[in-house]
């Protein structure tokens, strides 16, 4: 029996279903993100399971306790769930302390201070502790926010786009402080976000909703390598989808007889002795060049850590690489 | 800036007059009635801010969070009040509670009560707060509301996930995040409190404004009724710093809120509660109120003297028009001028230019007075008690109500489109007219609707302005109630009550569509 499970669940706003009977489950200590675009019903399933919003049917289950069944309906002031929203929401006439300690029950009050401030310390933010949230920068709001939700000890942390209002740097040392601080609480959580590569860095499995149902599941290593779909090759990787009917030529040339595949931009390789290719773009990315290439009529897309400056390439597909959808 | 300057010039000359020599009465004033006028103003500044958060700032949660019986009614209903001027309520409540009135009769044929085991007199500082409040608090529900329903969900909803129960959140979460919307309402009361003179007169008490007329009408001593102005000018604006100290906390309070609170139905026997904590302001403010404007007016409608009524009707709406136009032209031009002239003088002067909301009628009256006094000495130009002056107070005192929601829909639209225009060549008339026009017609009617109003109800400014034997709906109703008629004052209190409806249906619709 899973440790955290939801069933079924299906969720309409006026006429639009936004949630079509999702299901999944997790374990104890798992770290589990929920992934897709605006729309998917990612949010509106993060809010059910809170009790924010009631399903329409299906259940949330924790523990062995139903929380969301028809029967049975437990608030979300009783759920114990921490629910860290995507802008903060620290209570703008209480400091950073009070803010903390505002979720800490049946604690004394010098004990609650010392929970607040064993974990501001680990987040290195004892000097914000008589600071109010406009007098903190965006990464410090969304720092203390995680801390208050901690410090309340749930069950459960839930984080809705923990990230989306941060610069690149600030958001860089969120995720090693987040990730620490998860790792040392041994906290079952789900994250939602938009951004596969905010899923890859904190996440023990992701899960894409596409349209309110769920689209691909896996680690994160199985939904970039070998996505299961062409939704989920091109949310979590930048591959090359190809249909028989357009590439004929292609297939021919790789041997392959399937009528659609899917190629990763890691598959594709650049080699002295492949087939012939021409490079048609090239995009610096940082940690290496995206390029596209034409070969027997096909576009593909491959990474190297390298910069060609001639438009003549081999490439080599190594048929283990093809991935064959149905 | 011409326009802003002539708004200003009245308001700035009752500074001037305190270099004057006092009038013969201001040590009488100062010596006997200073004290009764401080006191009676904080008591009544006290109690009526106290009623009014308690007939306003519940509600306000229950009609923001729940769904209750009637409570779809409710949102809009405890608006109402507003439509019933001070001096209205305290005339039908005076009537009421008279011996012989209303309140006894029904205990007396309820209870077999004599009315003389039960009377008590009505006339006093302590009931008129209750009064007053009931028709003042709808400017702290609508701002409370305002910030429950769209300022706190978020807040409301982290709170609940950290395992807060309503009666936390409301105490330790909602209610300090509203603290600067609610203060703005108290605001808004307290400055109809200082400007109040018929039903502080009626009810003989006391204040700042009853003894601006006194010194003016009573004694003829202008000197002394501009300084009792000043000092109730100083107040004011004691109460518009501080509710300029809680808007700069509401900057910080605003962030990261945003959608509206989805409401809560309630099964249990709360939802009675609920529905009696909204109905009792509703019954006292309005409904009981209209009952009797009604009955009174219905059982005297065969003594109304219609040339007289369609006298004062056609006089009020030439004053209410007239000011309507002007204020909502000069708005027009001010708010422009905000966006065209960058020099920061020139932008504080005409900030200053809308401050006449903030002051009491019966200081404009006589900061009016002196001024014009001053250029009649110097060029004999104005003929007091014209209606060209009387609409130029008016003009002073709402030129908020026009400019607000011009400004505020002009903010709204930002100058992407007057930019664009004035780079493809455009002059500002043509811009305005061809760009922006149709944009700010809805905000000009808003503007023009509540302006006219406004002149409808107001009446201390009025009664010290107006000229000889000019009556308007609201200055009949009050001299008909002092004189004891407050039958005969019915229909006409009940014609003001009427059209001031409008803008609140007008309020209600623009919320509902939000």
């Amino acid at each position: 029996m899973s440790y955290f499970s939801v069933n079924n669940i299906v969720k309409s706003f006026g006429k639009t279903e936004v949630l079509h009977g999702v299901s999944f489950a997790m374990e104890s200590s798992e770290r589990v993100a929920l992934v897709g675009k605006s729309g998917s019903g990612k949010t509106t399933m993060l809010r059910i399971i809170a009790g924010l919003e009631l399903p329409d049917s299906g259940e949330v289950v924790i523990d062995n306790k139903k929380m969301n069944s028809s029967s049975d309906y437990t608030k979300p002031e009783k759920r114990n769930f921490g629910y860290v929203f995507q802008n903060h929401t620290l209570f703008p006439h209480l400091n950073v302390m009070q803010n903390i300690v505002f979720g800490i029950e049946g604690e004394s009050s010098n004990k609650k201070k010392e929970i607040a401030t064993k974990y501001l310390a680990m987040l290195g933010l004892e000097s914000k502790i008589k600071s109010y949230p406009h007098e903190l920068s965006g990464g410090e709001k969304q720092r203390i926010s995680i801390i208050r939700t901690l410090a309340a000890k749930p069950k459960l942390l839930l984080l809705d786009e923990p990230f989306s209002n941060l610069d690149k740097s600030t958001k860089e040392k969120l995720k090693i402080d987040l990730k620490s601080i998860l790792d040392k609480e041994q906290l079952s959580t789900i994250m939602i976000t938009h951004d596969a590569e905010d899923s890859f860095d904190l996440a023990d499995r992701v899960i894409l909703l596409d349209g309110g149902k769920i689209a691909a599941e896996g680690t994160p290593e199985e939904l970039y390598n070998r996505p299961v779909n062409e939704h989920s090759a091109s949310y979590f990787s930048e591959s090359t989808i190809l249909t028989r009917h357009s590439n004929a030529e292609f297939f021919s040339a790789i041997n392959c007889t399937a009528d659609r595949i899917c190629l990763t931009s890691n598959s594709v390789r650049i080699t002295n002795d492949g087939t012939p290719a021409k490079i048609t773009t090239k995009r610096f990315t940082g940690s290496g060049y995206l390029y596209e290439v034409e070969c027997h009529g096909a576009t593909l897309k491959l990474f190297s850590q390298f910069s060609f400056s001639d438009d003549s390439i081999n490439i080599t597909i190594d048929s283990n690489d093809v991935i064959v959808f149905e | 800036m011409v326009f802003a300057i002539a708004i200003l010039l009245p308001l700035s000359s009752i500074f001037f007059s305190f270099a004057d020599e006092p009038g013969s009465g201001w040590n009488y004033i100062f010596d006997s009635l200073i004290y009764d006028y401080s006191f009676n103003t904080i008591v009544l500044a006290i109690g009526v801010s106290v009623c009014a958060l308690l007939f306003s700032v519940l509600p306000a949660w229950f009609v923001a969070n729940y769904k209750f019986p009637l409570s779809g009614v409710f949102r809009w209903a405890l608006v109402l009040p507003l439509s019933i001027p001070t001096y209205i309520i305290a005339f039908i409540y005076g009537d009421v509670f008279s011996f012989g009135g209303e309140f006894y009769s029904i205990f007396y044929s309820i209870f077999g009560l004599e009315i003389s085991t039960i009377y008590f007199d009505i006339f006093k500082i302590y009931y008129l707060i209750p009064i007053l409040a009931s028709v003042l608090y709808p400017y702290v529900y609508l701002t409370a509301l305002d910030s429950f329903e769209n300022g706190n969900r978020n807040f409301i909803e982290s709170a609940k996930v950290l395992g807060k129960s309503n009666v936390t959140i409301f105490k330790k979460v909602a209610l300090p995040l509203s603290r600067p919307a609610i203060a703005s309402g108290l605001f808004l009361v307290n400055m109809e409190l200082l400007n109040d003179y018929g039903a502080m007169d009626y009810f003989g008490v006391q204040t700042f404004t009853t003894g601006v007329f006194r010194t003016w009408f009573g004694m003829n001593d202008l000197p002394t009724a501009l300084r009792l102005a000043l000092i109730l000018f100083t107040i004011a604006f004691v109460f518009i710093y501080i509710e300029k100290l809680f808007r700069k906390r509401a900057k910080y309070y605003e962030e990261g809120n945003n959608a509206a609170t989805p409401k809560v139905k309630i099964y249990s026997a709360k939802k009675w509660l609920m529905l009696t904590v909204c109905l009792v302001p509703v019954l006292i403010g309005f409904v009981i109120p209209i009952m009797k404007l009604v009955y009174n007016a219905i059982d005297n409608i065969s003594k109304i003297d219609i040339a007289n009524y369609l006298s004062a009707v056609g006089n009020t709406a030439t004053l209410s028009i007239m000011t309507a136009l002007t204020v909502v032209v000069v708005s027009i031009s001010i708010v422009y001028s905000e966006r065209t002239n960058k020099f920061p003088f020139v932008q504080k002067l005409l900030s200053l230019a809308t401050v006449g909301y903030a002051i009491p009628g019966a200081i404009i009256a006589v900061s009016m007075l002196y001024f014009l006094s001053g250029i009649n000495n110097s060029f004999g130009l104005f003929a007091f008690g014209s209606v060209f002056v009387l609409v130029y107070a008016y003009n002073i005192r709402f030129m908020a109500t026009g400019y607000s929601p011009i400004k505020s829909i002009s903010d709204k639209n930002g100058t992407n489109s007057y930019e664009s225009a004035k780079l493809m060549g455009y002059s500002d008339f043509k811009t305005f007219t061809k760009v922006e026009w149709n944009a700010i017609k809805p905000a000009m009617l808003t503007g023009l609707l509540v302006t006219f109003v406004e002149v409808l109800k107001e009446l201390p400014l009025t009664l010290i302005l107006r000229p000889f034997d000019y009556d308007t709906v609201a200055t009949i109703a009050y001299q008909y109630a002092k004189n004891e008629m407050v039958k005969e004052a019915s229909i006409y209190s009940l014609t003001i009550v009427i059209i001031s409806m409008l803008p609140i249906f007008l309020l209600v619709k623009s919320k509902n569509k939000v």
